[in-house]
This record gives structure tokens, sequence and C-alpha cells, in this order.
């Protein structure tokens, strides 16, 4: 396939697109495609009044590129004024304050992980709010944590 | 910059419209401009005086541009724009 001499400027398509009858049909060869050869597959329904798209992605490349280009860098200060320590995980809007360290970071994993179950549970909301819908990413890495261990990790403590 | 109350800041997310939340962490809801706000609280700081790093962070959450913006909307219990 060559993409070069199209006109306008418009390519030809790299990646499959299947309707979501052929997708039906051929789900386990595209199951395959995907989990082991990495392959992404778009099924699209052209029904809609304005198709949509979905990609079918391997969830270990998927979580490689979230951990790649979503990384939390949480900061952790004392206030000069109080006393208390803070943690702010600024990438999704959490921020906590203890008198001790390790309580605010356990505070933060706390708030962090209630807001990933609350966006995912009311996704409809959350990705209709321009300054909520840029979490998402962060959110879906923490939904991912098979444990608290691994979720604090994911944050970045 | 300063800090602020926890009560003072509970009144405020009143005045602007804000409820808890189902978790009993949060105060969120739509403000006077329409805006969906949404900001969180552990309850084990319930009540404790916020430190400054985190009340012009939660400021932002609100939606209030700073700090003299919030001692209005306290005194005058609106928010006026």
């Amino acid at each position: 396939m060559d993409n070069r001499d199209s006109p306008g400027g418009r390519l030809k398509p790299m990646v499959s697109i299947k309707s979501i009858s052929e997708a039906r049909a051929r789900f386990a060869t595209l199951f395959d495609e995907a989990a082991l050869k990495g392959r992404e597959v778009i099924c699209e329904n052209a029904r809609m009044s304005s198709p949509r798209r979905v990609s079918i992605v391997s969830t270990q490349l998927l979580e490689e590129w979230l951990a790649n280009a979503y990384r939390f860098s949480p900061t952790i200060e004392r206030d000069e004024t109080t006393g208390a320590w803070q943690v702010f995980l600024d990438e999704i809007s959490i921020y906590t304050w203890a008198d001790d360290k390790d309580a605010a970071v356990e505070q933060a994993v706390d708030l962090a992980l209630d807001y990933a179950q609350d966006y995912l549970d009311r996704l409809d909301l959350f990705l209709n709010v321009a300054d909520r819908r840029r979490h998402y990413p962060y959110l879906l890495r923490l939904a991912h944590a098979a444990s608290r261990d691994e979720a604090r990790k994911v944050l970045g403590f | 910059m300063g800090t602020c109350s926890f009560r003072d800041f509970e009144r405020v997310c009143r005045i602007l419209g804000l409820r808890p939340g189902r978790t009993g962490t949060v105060w969120e809801g739509i403000d006077p401009t329409g805006a969906y706000r949404r900001v969180a609280v552990h309850v084990h700081s319930k009540g404790r005086d916020i430190p400054t790093g985190t009340f012009h962070r939660m400021l932002r959450d609100i939606g209030l541009k700073d700090e003299e913006e919030f001692r209005r909307v306290l005194k005058d219990g609106r928010l006026d724009r």
C-alpha cells in the first residue's frame, strides 16, 4: 500500500476497520490479532447517525502506553504555617494534609482510589467536563492496579 | 497567601451550590456559572485548617480565582461575577 500519491492528502487506512457484524462473526480471530500480535482492530457502527468507532487493543500494550505517557508526579511538602504535611496529586486534582507525612500519603491513596471508582461509575458525567476529562487516562491506570501496594506505586509513592 | 478554616471552606462550598457527595469526602455540584465543580477532602482532614498550598489548589477546583474572591464570597454570601 502506498500513501504518497493520495489526492488531497487523504491517506489510505493503515488499520483495518471492521463493521460490527464482521467483527462479531470473526471476534475470536480479531481477539487473537490484538492479544497475540498487538494489532489494533477498529470496529465501526456505520448505522449510527454519526458513525462511531471503537478500538480493540491489547490490555498489556494499553497499560504500557498509559504507564509511559501518564505518570504521576506527587508533591509532598510541609506547610510552614500549620506544620501539616501536604500531598498534591495535581494530575487528578487530589490533595490531602495531615500531621504525619505517611498519613497524608495514605489519605491521598484513599482519595485517589475513591475518585477512580466514582469516575468510572459516572463516566458520562466526567467525560463531559473539560477539566475532568483529562483525568481519565490517569484514573484508568489506577483502576488497573490489582492491589493497594500497586496503586501506591502507580501514584508515584 | 494564607490558610483557611475548614468551616469557612465548607460555607463557601454551600454558597456556591456544592453539596456533600455520596462518599462523604467530596463536595460537588453546579456552581452559579453553570460549571460542574468537585473537591475531595479526606474524612480525617475534616475540621482541620487547610494549609496554604492545598487551599489554593482547592480554590481552583471550586472555580474561584484567588483568596480575595474567596473572602468576598464568604462575606457577601454569593458569587458576584
